[in-house]
């Protein structure tokens, strides 16, 4: 019993003079903050991704440019299967489940409501902010399980496994360097780090798998040559993700910390 | 779309049909798959679709990307032995890269139009089918995902019309006004989509998940017709691999253009390989033929035992 409600009691019962002020009790709105706890679980994965990576450029350098093709691809499906796995083996509860499953939905949703402008779509601002507050693993399954299901719902191509690695990345690493509490999932950072991953990271994976499929040769004149032609799309890209990050970020993550709070 | 055998099939043989003949097609390389190809795929296409649909996408979407490629392969690489035009800097366009460039862009051609008919045949539940048969749970993740898309779309129009009517609507008013309610609105239905998940998530938990192992409702059935099926393909393939391993389907572009059975002696790998990759990129229309014929052939029959009955009656009635 609380020990409020213990002194209420005595008072009641006792010879005590009754106070009411013990009984009033100021309603506070609970606030929940986003938990980040470092796991070194990340960063062997990290590390690993990294080492994929490197493999990647070593046969680019290497190999004729089909088996290039072929090892990048390989590397994707293993990269995707191995936290696919990870969820699977996982022991999670059905709240985590299905919160990541209508985390996935929201961004096919949105990428559904904006099929008209090209490019100008909110999966970037959803993929990063719940990767940011619910963990880099959860938030490349979110990036790269979007992709897929609305590619589903669209159409498929050449470039599904490409989109799926690359939004699966941007999770992972905004989940990896809040985390790593290096970056504060604040408005402004979160704009600053969907402009910058949307450039690099879906940039740099999209622009050298074109190079990859439709050229002959891969030197870093055509490379340079994708990423200038891809460049505004890219921008518009990035923008758009600026965009929904600055007016969605605020209450979603007011949301997902709660949400966090009730599916751990 | 049209009544499809193939689509009929199980999972499991679509995704080894298209795994297959993607992959032949785009890293074999060779002239003879890649003609192949482009015609089965085709034609499959126009079967699924029309003729006029395949052919407005082709020019409004394949062609544009074939020109660039072809464009932009003599531009960048200059490697090769027969040089056409030298440039002023000393790199040369040169035969064998105009080729290379002609043999990525039908790459480019033949992917897209096979990805025509596997979009058509490749459903949602075909996913989580064969996702679910190796990982259940994220067969369930999946499954719950695209129930949330509708359940969410429906959601948010109420939301809509709702909020319209208490005048902040977003179809009205200033642009700023506008767009403020616009993400008032995404706020509220970010909130209804969390909300919707955990009270499923505690439905689920009230129907007993995850005591016991976790198995996914199949409704295909792997019968002995798609075991046949899914062996053919394997066989088709295995040949296929093979012409490749012994360089009868071999084909380089670079530095010099070797092709088996064109610049280069073939042997009789070239012609296997060459016909059971035809037998392979057919097997669906050629299911979709033998669907129709056999369709024909009971309708006639249908019809011919309705003649015999009626001159059967006739005769009766004769009498």
């Amino acid at each position: 019993m609380p020990a409020k409600i213990k002194d209420y009691v005595s008072n009641l019962y006792g010879n005590k003079k009754f106070e009411t002020d013990d009984l009033k009790f100021e309603h506070q709105e609970e606030i929940y903050l986003p938990v980040f706890t470092w796991k070194m679980r990340y960063l062997g994965e990290f590390c690993a991704i990294l080492a994929l990576l490197g493999l990647v450029i070593w046969s680019a350098l290497n190999l004729p440019i089909r088996e290039v093709l072929a090892v990048s691809l390989a590397i994707v499906v293993v990269v995707v299967a191995f936290f696919l796995i990870w969820l699977e083996k996982k022991n999670t509860s059905s709240r985590q489940l299905t919160v990541i499953a209508a985390l996935i939905a929201l961004g096919v949703a949105g990428r559904a409501a904006f099929f008209m402008f090209p490019q100008f779509k909110p999966v970037g601002a959803i993929v990063i902010i719940s990767g940011a507050i619910l963990g880099p693993e959860v938030g490349f399954i979110v990036g790269s399980m979007t992709m897929l299901i609305s590619n589903i719902f669209f159409a498929q191509g050449p470039w599904t496994p490409w989109q799926m690695i690359a939004f699966g990345l941007i999770g992972f690493i905004v989940g990896l360097l809040t985390h790593a509490k290096i970056l504060k999932p604040t408005r402004l950072s979160l704009c600053w780090f969907g402009f910058v991953s949307i450039i690099i990271i879906y940039g740099g994976i999209m622009n050298p798998a074109s190079v990859l499929m439709y050229t002959s040769e891969i030197n870093w004149r055509l490379i340079l040559a994708a990423y200038i032609s891809g460049a505004p799309m890219d921008l518009v890209h990035a923008i758009a993700t600026i965009f929904f990050l600055w007016f969605l970020s605020k209450p979603i993550i007011k949301k997902l910390s709660r949400i966090q709070y009730l599916i751990s | 779309m049209k009544r499809d055998l193939f689509k009929n099939c199980h999972p499991i043989v679509n995704f080894a049909f298209y795994f297959a003949v993607l992959g032949c097609s785009m890293f074999i390389m060779h002239p003879f798959i890649l003609a192949i190809s482009l015609i089965s795929a085709i034609a499959y296409a126009v079967t699924l679709t029309s003729a006029k649909q395949v052919l407005l996408f082709n020019f409004k979407f394949t062609l544009p990307g074939l020109l660039v490629v072809l464009a932009i392969n003599p531009i960048f690489t200059h490697y090769g032995v027969t040089p056409l035009v030298t440039l002023s800097n000393g790199n040369s366009i040169t035969l064998e890269a105009i080729v290379y460039g002609l043999v990525l862009g039908s790459v480019l051609v033949v992917a897209t139009n096979w990805f025509t008919s596997l979009n058509l045949i490749l459903t949602h539940d075909k996913f989580i089918d064969i996702i679910g048969r190796i990982l259940p749970k994220i067969g369930l993740l999946l499954s719950l995902s695209f129930r949330f898309v509708p359940l969410f779309i429906q959601q948010f129009k109420k939301t809509i019309v709702t909020q319209a009517s208490i005048s902040q609507g977003i179809h009205e008013g200033k642009l700023l006004t506008r767009l403020k309610n616009a993400f008032q609105i995404t706020g509220f239905m970010f909130g209804w989509t969390m909300q919707k998940a955990l009270n499923i998530s505690d439905a689920m938990q009230l129907r007993a998940y995850g005591t016991h192992k976790r198995k996914l409702y199949r409704p295909n059935v792997f019968d002995r017709r798609n075991k046949i099926l899914l062996t053919i393909i394997g066989v088709l393939t295995g040949v296929v691999i093979a012409s490749q391993f012994n360089r009868g389907l071999y084909a380089s572009y670079n530095p010099i253009i070797k092709v088996s059975g064109l610049t280069i002696a073939g042997n009789i790998w070239t012609i296997l390989g060459t016909i059971s990759f035809g037998i392979l990129a057919n097997l669906p229309l050629l299911l979709h033929v033998l669907d129709q014929l056999e369709w024909h052939r009971a309708q006639q029959k249908i019809s011919q035992s309705a003649q015999n009955r009626n001159s059967f009656l006739e005769v009766l009635n004769h009498d």
